[in-house]
């Protein structure tokens, strides 16, 4: 049993934001419609890597890590015919998902008050870089200017360097998440009282919440210390190190065979061990070399000192614990064969999370969709399709 | 639909959390944003680690305006950042008393949640089955680092050792190639949203079939899923990613470019061929113009020289005058705020993301704010982060109907209070 199966979601987003919200939806059971302009399509599609040494819409592994579990249909909603197909989806319909420029629904005559005529207790999930109120609500933007505009890229800043983001894109996440969660409290209300609403999610928003303990310290104290740490070299990688009491300081020495070790009296207590970090860092260098990074975290975790080992994808990919826990899965697709996909982000006992089929082909359940759902006629799809509006 | 009653979406939802640091505590804050009834438990043995130590030792505490005060604990921006419209209640589960009236609680709410090693709730007696017992349909969120099952799920961990585990370490580096860890122990909130999401999702099931359930949730797992394109891509492809900095696989430019001011800078991002003919102009001067930057191709594999040219512009100018003139152009780009300017963000401001919230011990600041709007049942700051115990008497008489005779003698057990004891430090 799937936990959101009575819901139908329209998605109507392209990029990443957007279509993760929806992936939410529809890996934990809702019927979510991906919507995609005909032709190119979602322009993640476009971007790589492919399966191939070309570029393949249909082969993209953003695209398809971002739309798992969803039913695919395009759609020219810039034209008056598209925009009537898209009404006579909206009385089945519980979740509507975009992130258009701000205001092009409305001019579309697609606005939440239009769809709320159309099905009642709707909700409408908007989700952009600024959100749909504000002096910069119409400004372009990507993950590295978000970042950047939320203060997410000055924390994460080496010593000197100039501020770094994080690595893909986290701002994306961080506002499709968001979006999901505005988007399940408005559910959970409707569930009780039947009334829908317009969800309003600014990626920006997002991102600064990300960084709010910084932002209280900085309202507290005028002090911020976020910078980034680099991770320690080891006899095959890199890890990170967590040595919380004096008894953990000692552990770490027996274990590197030198009881001794822990006696430098410039490391003796937590906080001298914080003010000469680096000196810290040097002296057990040479130690750390002598082991690998799986010796380090299987030798000290039971110990109760934390040990992050770096891992790069293929290590992440052949990770016995995730294996065990079963969070990669493989599936195939029609196109881009056979691949491993992250899974279930948490699991839920009850309602699991499950890969019920992969991304949609671009286009491929207009038929099911048109035809079957909506009671047209293949003549009057494929003269939609000559058209260019399906 | 114009009279809609002034409710918050979560309001028939009460929670008993056991949540501390940052993850949880992220995860029932919006719960209590969007507002649910949020019951906090600490032990007064052990509070929140988020609270500081009080020893003089720590090292962690920033306190408003570098004063401690008499209670620190209640003055530690940390904890006060992400433990708003929450009740605080100080128990002690280790006791059987303290045991007994959390049950108490447990049976008239719907979600339990935490963020204990995995081990903790089971040697308390209080694991899932357990708590079942007393409430058939109850939701419960367990967020270890590692989740509930699988060989290294007996171990604790932190944000910093969850990140390079859940892979995004190795994909950011220094210039010599040392994986970088965040700034911010970022997976915490990465799982502070996701444990919100199981939540929701779980109390729309509840709703409609009457179940409740178990939720497992591992930090190092929920960070990867935002990583999730990158397993994909590396399945494809078997290659393993290069950090790339603030470089782009296919844009170019693409970075933060030095402004003029005092570590001033920009985040230009160009997606396309014409965005950067567009830029060109705006820029123009010869190099520019060259050829071996017209296509993304070229100027990928010129990256170097482009980003060296294009500071040398950039460096002359305000970060505000440049962005003006960039979005007029229609061209992706920001000036890069920190945590000190961000209060001031004219966007931030004018949505009023910001809250100003009084704490009676810490005073009147501004707060990050909820990052979702409702345009009907908005969420709402109700209440400051809780004291240490602040909501003690009112839980004990109101919920669990106990006489002031009985609280104070969980006072003189230890089992409550408001004062933690003197720790020596370690």
């Amino acid at each position: 049993m799937t936990a959101l199966a009575d819901l139908r979601v329209l998605d109507l987003s392209t990029g990443v934001a957007g279509p993760f919200c929806g992936k939410l939806f529809a890996d934990f059971g809702a019927d979510v419609i991906k919507v995609e302009p005909p032709g190119q399509g979602d322009e993640t599609r476009q971007w790589g890597p492919f399966t191939t040494p070309t570029p393949n819409p249909e082969a993209s592994a953003v695209f398809l890590s971002l739309n798992t579990n969803k039913r695919g249909i395009t759609l020219n909603l810039y034209t008056k015919t598209g925009q009537e197909l898209l009404r006579q989806l909206l009385p089945t319909t519980d979740v509507v998902i975009e992130n258009f420029s701000v205001g092009t629904l409305e001019r579309l005559g697609l606005g939440f008050s239009t769809l709320e005529e159309l099905r009642p207790g709707v909700i409408l999930t908007s989700v952009t870089p600024f959100g749909q109120t504000g002096p910069w609500r119409d400004y372009q933007a990507t993950d590295l200017t978000v970042q950047a505009a939320a203060g997410l890229s000055a924390v994460n800043r080496l010593p000197g360097g100039p501020p770094l983001k994080e690595p893909g894109l986290q701002s994306d996440y961080q506002g499709g998440t968001c979006a999901f969660l505005g988007a399940m409290s408005a559910l959970c209300y409707r569930d009780i009282q039947g009334i829908g609403q317009h969800v309003d999610v600014s990626q920006q928003e997002a991102a600064a919440l990300m960084i709010a303990p910084e932002l209280t310290r900085v309202a507290y104290a005028n002090r911020s210390p976020g910078m980034r740490i680099g991770l320690m070299s080891c006899k095959d990688g890199y890890v990170s190190l967590n040595i919380r009491s004096d008894q953990a300081w000692r552990d770490l020495w027996t274990f590197f065979g030198n009881p001794s070790g822990a006696d430098d009296p410039r490391f003796l207590t937590i906080a001298a061990r914080r003010l000469h970090q680096q000196e810290l860092e040097e002296v057990i260098a040479p130690y750390l070399q002598r082991f690998t990074m799986a010796e380090l975290f299987h030798g000290l975790q039971p110990q109760r000192i934390l040990v992050g080992m770096a891992l790069t994808m293929d290590r992440l990919a052949k990770d016995p614990h995730l294996q065990h826990r079963g969070f990669l899965v493989e599936a195939e697709h029609p196109v881009a064969g056979r691949l491993t996909y992250p899974g279930a982000p948490f699991q839920m006992r009850q309602t699991p999370w499950a890969l019920r089929h992969t991304a949609p082909l671009l286009g491929q359940h207009n038929e099911e969709i048109y035809i079957k759902m909506l009671g047209h006629s293949p003549q009057e799809l494929a003269h939609w399709q000559r058209e260019g509006i399906v | 639909m114009s009279i809609v009653p002034k409710v918050l979406p979560l309001e028939h939802v009460r929670a008993i959390v056991l949540t501390q640091a940052w993850a949880g505590a992220l995860t029932t804050q919006l719960l209590g944003d969007m507002g649910a009834d949020v019951i906090q438990i600490e032990a007064l043995k052990r509070p929140d680690v988020w609270r500081g130590g009080y020893g003089p030792d720590d090292l962690t505490g920033i306190y408003p305006d570098d004063d401690p005060g008499a209670h620190p604990y209640n003055r530690c921006a940390r904890y006060n950042s992400v433990n708003r419209n929450k009740r605080g209640l100080t128990l002690d589960l280790g006791s059987a008393d303290g045991k007994r009236l959390f049950l108490d609680l447990v049976r008239d709410a719907d979600i339990v949640a935490e963020n204990f090693a995995s081990r903790v709730m089971g040697n308390f007696g209080l694991d899932y089955p357990a708590l079942q017992q007393v409430k058939p349909n109850l939701i419960m969120l367990s967020m270890p680092a590692y989740g509930c099952t699988g060989p290294y799920s007996p171990y604790a961990g932190i944000g910093g050792t969850t990140e390079p585990m859940s892979g995004i370490a190795a994909l950011q580096s220094t210039a010599e190639g040392t994986p970088l860890n965040s700034g911010i122990m970022y997976p915490d909130p990465v799982a502070g949203l996701m444990g919100c999401a199981a939540l929701l999702i779980a109390l729309h099931h509840r709703q409609r079939t009457g179940q409740g359930q178990h939720i497992d949730l591992s930090q190092q797992e929920t960070s990867t899923t935002f990583i999730g394109e990158q397993v994909v891509a590396y399945s494809m492809t078997g290659h393993v990613p290069t950090p790339l900095g603030n470089r782009h696989p296919w844009m170019a430019p693409h970075g933060n470019y030095r402004c003029l001011g005092d570590d001033a800078w920009i985040a230009i991002a160009v997606r396309c061929d014409t965005e950067w003919q567009r830029l060109a102009e705006l820029i123009a001067a010869p190099w520019a113009k060259e050829e071996r930057f017209h296509r993304a191709a070229g100027r990928q594999q010129h990256a170097e020289a482009l980003d060296h040219y294009l500071t040398a512009w950039t460096a002359t100018q305000t970060a505000t005058a440049l962005m003006a003139l960039l979005q007029a152009a229609h061209i992706p780009c920001a000036p890069v705020s920190t945590p000190w300017t961000l209060f001031e963000h004219p966007q931030l401001q004018e949505r009023g993301f910001f809250e100003t919230v009084t704490h009676p011990e810490a005073g009147t600041h501004l707060y990050a704010g909820i990052p979702w709007k409702l345009s009907r049942t908005p969420g709402r700051v109700r209440m400051a982060a809780p004291c240490l115990g602040q909501h003690n008497e009112e839980v004990f008489e109101r919920h669990l109907r106990l006489s002031q005779a009985d609280i104070a003698r969980l006072v003189e057990q230890g089992i409550t209070g408001r004062t933690p004891p003197r720790r020596t430090t370690s």
